[in-house]
């Protein structure tokens, strides 16, 4: 998120313009593919807060391009705030990720089917409240989260973008108890001197004694009570001050060191 | 280890008055301060680790809440305790809102997915209330309380407007979606008349509850608005609050469709003022910002006393039976403990008493007709009139206004004269007469104070160009400010001597004020100036003498500059017009005091102290009326507690020579592109900012002191000052600027990422190495002598960016050790590359010619320690043939590793000693040893300071304290006074710590 000035210097921007991307965010997912390669072999996504919809170009591009067979099963759903301009094979949505309904809607569209993937590169109005920001950036990953638990199929992958501040070992926390890996992974392309980086957990192993149920006069926190997730949950009395089980995830720089550093003036 | 946090001072994002009381959520406290008196009553820790966002007051007892976190703490408990901490509860969701119940014995907590939490006073949950399917996440959202049965929820989302919802019934009541997207507040009036809100489009919007019509809309805030606080008798005016800094009133009573803004108060620096309270009683506002600023406003400034502001016009004269001409103006004015004193273009003399508010007329002398100045010494009760032909007529005045004295002369050595220039000291006061005529002399009568007798004259030739504007008499010596920002000393004991010139001392032109300010202990005075264009400087003299020194200069923000003093706080006050105001503005604290709408600078003006401790007068005309403006002493403090930047502090740097016996300096540079001065007291932590300086234009890359007194700081468009800080004076510490780097092209656009400094042996020279934004390395030499820095070499990386770099001087070689965004550390041997050589660990000279700059060699070699950027590194040299390098990254990991040159190569052999994957949970940004070099302390993004035993080859972590500074990017350590360590910690907001370093 810097100053558009800057951006229009950056290599990445311009690389963008040339591969007809709408975004230099293309370029994230595309190492962080590179890295993990979990856009190998996938059929039905779902991109959250994906507006302008740069990684929804790239997963038109990898599903639907080259290989024609199957065409029929596959499936791509993007959801913003904002609209997005039509892409070939993608199923856009305007709505709230936070909002119960949204999900359903999702949901509809996948007609029982499970999802092998779902991303979310959303990232919210920031205030410069930091802690407020952050707070809200892990309430949407939590949104994402909830999608997931309900779209997911088992051994499936979600990614999402964070900001490493004050609170994001809780995440990483919760995000174990739901996933066989969390990585911190930080591609080239997002510049150094921003805090965002992206969380890929790998291998979706639902709980074993929650079933995830949606509904729409649920938030996000009602939906994971009960989901032993390390978050608290409301009893009668609120539970005095104790700090919440928090965990490092491992990290990992993606896009190789002869890609390009988003941090550096060419 | 022990460690206490001394100080801290950081956003506060609510207040509260309460009584005669401010409250305030301070970061992870709430602050009580005495509106009356300003003094902060008590800090009282409410939370573990969220900040307090927002309160409620009711029946001795406060409600609080932040993040998760709430918190019933007894009034009583806030005032008297410092730690509260044992009440925090925990809400499994975050709090937007709270508060009590009409009969106060439970209270509501709005959470994040628009849920209501209803609890007893002991925060367990008797029920819950929602509206059925609107459960997205709310941005804002407030709860207005009518009576036992009527509870209101006004419900701000990201997406979907307001929505108005009643809390028994659980139906919605307005749902407005008016709005362009996220609802950052809205507020309903106390009478439920009203529902004001505001939104990411940054408008305000005002609904009527009853009709759920829209009423108006209010524009004007520049950027984002926070808050809403509705006000005054029947709820009939809104303040607002915002991310443009200012603080506004609008009419909500009005009609039509726009809401009227009544008043508009810069309040806050840089970035975002977050929370607001108005007492309506007393008319003041109360404002906290991200500045860490507590902010007292007075809504009434301009309107208190009933006495500000008198207008006369000549109309007005003439009703008091004066027979003025009906083409006579006012040609000039003077004020003195009675009243006014003017002067007519008849040469009629007026006079005004401001106690029976009579005009009279004393007397009229042609000679003054048409051309003459009015000046005039308060302390004497004379006005000095001096007429375009060199007569002059001073009369006393009696402090109720009777004429005592009156004297006139004629000045026979000028032909003319156009300039007349008044100063005192002691018993006496002394008058400068200049003609146009270059070749006159400046002509200076010396009278005493009480008998107006002539004591002496003087008459000094006059240097080229000079053509004075300002004057201060002082001991012995007339000081003039003149055009060019040139400054001369006549010496009035030894008039025929040559004065002393100091040219250009200001980038401005006129120079408007000079005053003393102190005597120093090596024989010089300090004096401060200030000229027209807004630069203001503080130059040390040796009267008598030769020596000159400059020791601050700087550009205020606001406009032009009339002048500037300290005032009995010791802040730097200035005045000036600005636009078509006239303003004052204390420099230091950097807020504005008070400002009049006077039409600007093109009238004939005067601004003088009026004979009450800070308290003034501004005398202007305006449509040939004369305006009396007083500017009273406020009712309250202006400022409860000021913070330092409003945005990120991205370096700070402790000067290593205190500040008399307990006082630390240090520098710290932001996000908003100032560099702060400041003083922190050793014991208390308590800080306050001494200098603002705007000298960069882009944000701060570094800011670091490199000697005693030389501090260098580098930011984007290549830019890097070297400053020169000035401890010996009592009064304040100052700093300036000595050099320059000069950038390679005319738009520079890359970023001084950093920079490292060794000093030749033995002298003030040294050799400078920067890093780039796109992998260049450029090394420099400074001469003092010359104040310049030439090129030595440079050379290139790779083409990422080098974030970090230190100088190393091993026993026979000058190495740097560079990290780039790769996560390697890089190594060079500038030995021969450079003009020095190198022996016994110290850096000599070697006499060449160095003209064209040499390319730096090929990279020596280079370890791979991180697998992101290496965001800090401190280097420690082991002996003659070996260092360590403690690094932090965006890896989260801290490492250590070891550098050896071996005897007879030229290789050096690196190697990781210790890294630790899990150093911190997010980018570590600081590294610092502390302690001897014993213990190593890291700071964090996630909020963190770890601080680890050095042991050898490894780390053993030994704490973790948690720090309120989110963006936690900078530390600075110095020993304390009690073996332990100091520790600087800044990111959005600062603290100073204090670490005992004996094992407890
Ligand atoms: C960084 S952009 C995404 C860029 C996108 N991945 C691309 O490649 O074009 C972040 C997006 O998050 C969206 N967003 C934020 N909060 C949201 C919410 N609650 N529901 C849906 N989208 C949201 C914003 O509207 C914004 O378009």
């Amino acid at each position: 998120m810097g100053k558009s000035s800057k951006d229009k210097r950056d290599l990445y921007y311009r690389k963008a313009k040339e591969q007809g991307f709408r975004a230099r965010s293309a370029f994230k997912l595309l190492q962080l593919d590179e890295q993990f390669h979990f856009l190998d072999n996938v059929t039905r996504v779902v991109d959250l807060c994906a507006a302008p919809g740069s990684w929804s170009q790239v997963l038109s591009r990898r599903l639907f391009e080259g290989d024609t067979e199957d065409n029929a099963s596959k499936r791509i759903v993007a959801v913003d705030l904002q609209p997005m301009f039509p892409i070939d094979n993608v199923t856009t949505i305007q709505a709230d990720i936070t909002h119960p309904k949204t999900l359903n809607k999702i949901m509809d569209l996948f007609e029982g089917e499970k999802a092998d993937f779902v991303c979310s590169d959303g990232a919210p109005d920031v205030t410069g409240l930091h802690d407020l920001d952050e707070y809200v950036q892990q309430q949407l990953i939590l949104s994402a989260l909830q999608l997931t638990t309900c779209l997911l199929r088992e051994g499936g992958v979600f990614v999402a973008k964070i900001f490493r501040g004050r609170d994001i070992d809780m995440l990483y926390s919760q995000l174990s108890y739901l996933f066989e890996r969390v990585v911190c992974a930080k591609p080239r392309s997002s510049r150094g001197t921003s805090l965002e980086s992206f969380v890929v957990c790998i291998g979706y192993k639902p709980p074993q004694n929650w079933k995830p149920c949606l509904d729409v006069n649920m938030s996000v926190e009602d939906f994971f009570q009960g989901c032993e997730i390390g978050r608290l949950s409301l009893s009668d009395k609120l539970p005095d001050y104790k700090e919440e089980p928090r965990s490092i995830a491992e990290f990992i720089s993606c896009g190789g060191l002869d890609s390009f550093d988003s941090d550096a003036t060419y | 280890m022990k460690a206490e946090e001394l100080s801290h001072y950081g956003p506060s994002i609510c207040v509260k008055f309460h009584g005669d009381y401010v409250v305030a959520g301070y970061g992870v406290y709430i602050h009580v301060y005495e509106v009356k008196s300003g003094k902060l009553v008590n800090q009282s820790q409410i939370f573990h680790k969220n900040k307090v966002h927002g309160l409620a007051i009711q029946k001795g007892l406060i409600l609080a809440y932040g993040a998760r976190s709430v918190s019933i703490v007894p009034w009583e408990r806030v005032l008297k305790y410092s730690d509260n901490c044992g009440l925090e509860k925990m809400c499994p969701e975050w709090i937007i809102s709270a508060e009590f119940s009409f009969n106060r014995s439970s209270v509501f907590l709005l959470t994040s997915y628009n849920k209501v939490l209803c609890c007893d006073l002991e925060l367990t949950v008797k029920s819950t209330k929602a509206v059925f399917g609107e459960r997205a996440i709310l941005y804002s959202g407030t709860i207005t309380v009518h009576n036992d049965d009527k509870v209101m929820v006004n419900a701000g989302t990201v997406m979907d407007g307001i929505f108005v919802w009643d809390l028994f019934s659980e139906q919605t009541q307005h749902h407005f979606t008016d709005h362009e997207g996220s609802i950052f507040y809205v507020t309903a009036s106390d009478d439920g008349k009203f529902l004001a809100s505001c939104s990411d489009d940054r408008s305000i919007k005002l609904w009527d509850l009853s009709s759920g019509k829209l009423v108006s809309t209010g524009w004007g805030h520049a950027a984002r608005i926070w808050n809403l606080q509705f006000f005054g008798e029947n709820c009939d005016k809104l303040i607002s609050v915002s991310e443009d800094c200012t603080c506004r009133v609008w009419d909500v009573c009005q009609q039509g469709e726009d809401l009227q803004q009544m008043d508009i108060f810069e309040v806050h620096l840089s970035k975002n003022v977050w929370g607001v309270d108005v007492d309506s009683e007393r008319m003041i506002a109360v404002t906290s910002g991200n500045d860490g600023r507590i902010k007292l406003t007075d809504l009434l400034l301009k309107s208190r006393s009933g006495d500000e502001s008198e207008l006369f016009s000549m109309d007005d004269i003439r009703s008091h039976g004066i027979d003025l001409q009906s083409n006579e103006i006012v040609k000039g004015f003077y004020w003195l403990e009675f009243g006014l004193v003017v002067m007519t273009s008849e040469g009629r003399v007026l006079q005004y008493n401001q106690e029976t508010l009579k005009w009279s007329s004393l007397l009229i002398d042609r000679k003054f007709a048409r051309y003459s100045t009015t000046s005039g010494v308060q302390e004497f009760e004379i006005v000095i009139f001096a007429g375009g032909d060199c007569d002059l007529l001073i009369l006393k005045f009696s402090k109720d206004g009777e004429l005592l004295k009156r004297k006139s002369s004629h000045v026979e050595a000028l032909s003319k004269s156009t300039m007349c220039l008044v100063d005192h000291e002691g018993e006496n006061f002394i008058v400068a007469l200049q003609s146009p005529n270059e070749r006159e002399p400046l002509y200076c009568v010396k009278f005493n104070g009480e008998s107006l007798e002539e004591e002496a004259h003087f008459c000094f030739a006059k240097p080229a160009n000079f053509n004075s504007s300002s004057i201060l008499y002082h001991r012995n010596f007339l000081i003039l400010g003149s055009r060019y920002s040139t400054l001369v000393v006549f010496d009035l004991q030894h008039s025929n001597s040559p004065p002393m010139i100091l040219n250009r001392i200001l980038p401005g032109d006129a120079i408007t004020s000079i005053r003393f300010v102190e005597a120093t202990i090596d024989g010089h005075s300090l004096f401060s100036v200030t000229d027209r264009d807004g630069y203001y400087c503080f130059v040390s003299l040796e009267l008598g003498g030769m020596g000159s020194d400059i020791v601050l200069v700087n550009k205020t923000s606001k406009g032009f500059l009339e002048g500037a003093y300290y005032d009995e706080r010791g802040d730097y006050i200035t005045y000036g017009f600005r636009s078509n105001t006239f303003g004052i503005y204390n420099e230091t604290k950097q807020f504005d005091i008070t400002s009049v709408l006077c039409g600007g600078s093109h009238r004939q003006w005067k601004f003088l102290p009026n004979f009450g401790s800070e308290e003034f007068v501004l005398i202007y005309v305006k449509a040939s009326c004369i305006n009396l403006r007083r500017f009273h002493k406020s009712v309250t403090s202006i400022a409860l507690r000021n913070g330092l930047h409003g945005r990120e502090i991205r370096d700070l740097t402790i000067c290593p020579n205190k500040y008399g016996d307990n006082d630390h300096i240090f520098c710290s540079g932001a996000e908003d592109t100032t560099i702060k001065l400041n003083r922190l007291e050793g014991v208390t932590g308590m800080t306050k900012t001494v200098w603002t300086l705007r000298k960069h234009t882009s944000g701060l890359q570094r800011c670091k002191f490199v000697s005693d007194e030389y501090m260098i700081s580098s930011a984007a468009r290549e830019e890097l000052y070297l400053w020169k800080v000035s401890t010996m004076y009592d009064s304040n510490p100052y700093i300036k600027i000595l050099a320059t780097l000069p950038p390679s092209t005319e738009i520079p656009d890359l970023r001084i990422m950093d920079f490292d400094v060794k000093f030749i042996e033995g002298t003030n020279d040294f050799l400078l190495v920067t890093v780039y934004s796109d992998s260049a390395i450029k090394v420099w030499f400074y001469g003092q002598k010359s104040e310049k820095f030439t090129l030595l070499g440079e050379g290139k990386y790779e083409t990422c960016c080098l974030l970090n770099i230190s100088l190393v001087v091993l026993a026979d070689r000058l190495v740097i050790v560079v990290s780039p965004t790769d996560g390697h550390l890089v190594i060079w041997d500038l030995t021969d590359s450079t003009p020095v050589y190198v022996k016994d660990q110290k850096v000599y000279w070697k006499p060449t010619d160095f003209s064209t700059p040499l390319q730096l060699p090929f990279y020596l070699m280079r370890l791979h320690v991180h697998s992101a950027g290496i965001k800090t590194l401190q280097v420690r040299v082991l002996s003659a043939n070996a260092f360590l390098v403690y690094t932090g990254g965006d890896d989260n990991a801290v490492a250590i590793s070891e550098f050896v040159t071996q005897r007879g190569k030229s290789g050096i052999v690196g190697r990781v000693l210790d890294c630790q994957t899990a150093g911190a949970a997010s980018t570590i940004t600081s590294v610092n040893l502390l302690n001897n070099g014993a213990n190593l302390i890291t700071a964090s993004v996630d909020q963190k300071l770890r601080y680890y035993n050095v042991s050898g080859n490894s780390l053993a972590l030994k704490d973790v304290l948690y720090t309120t500074n989110a963006d936690t990017g900078c530390v600075d350590v110095t020993p304390s006074a009690t073996n332990g360590s100091i520790v600087l910690v800044a990111g959005v907001g600062f603290s100073a710590w204090h670490l005992d370093h004996e094992d407890s």
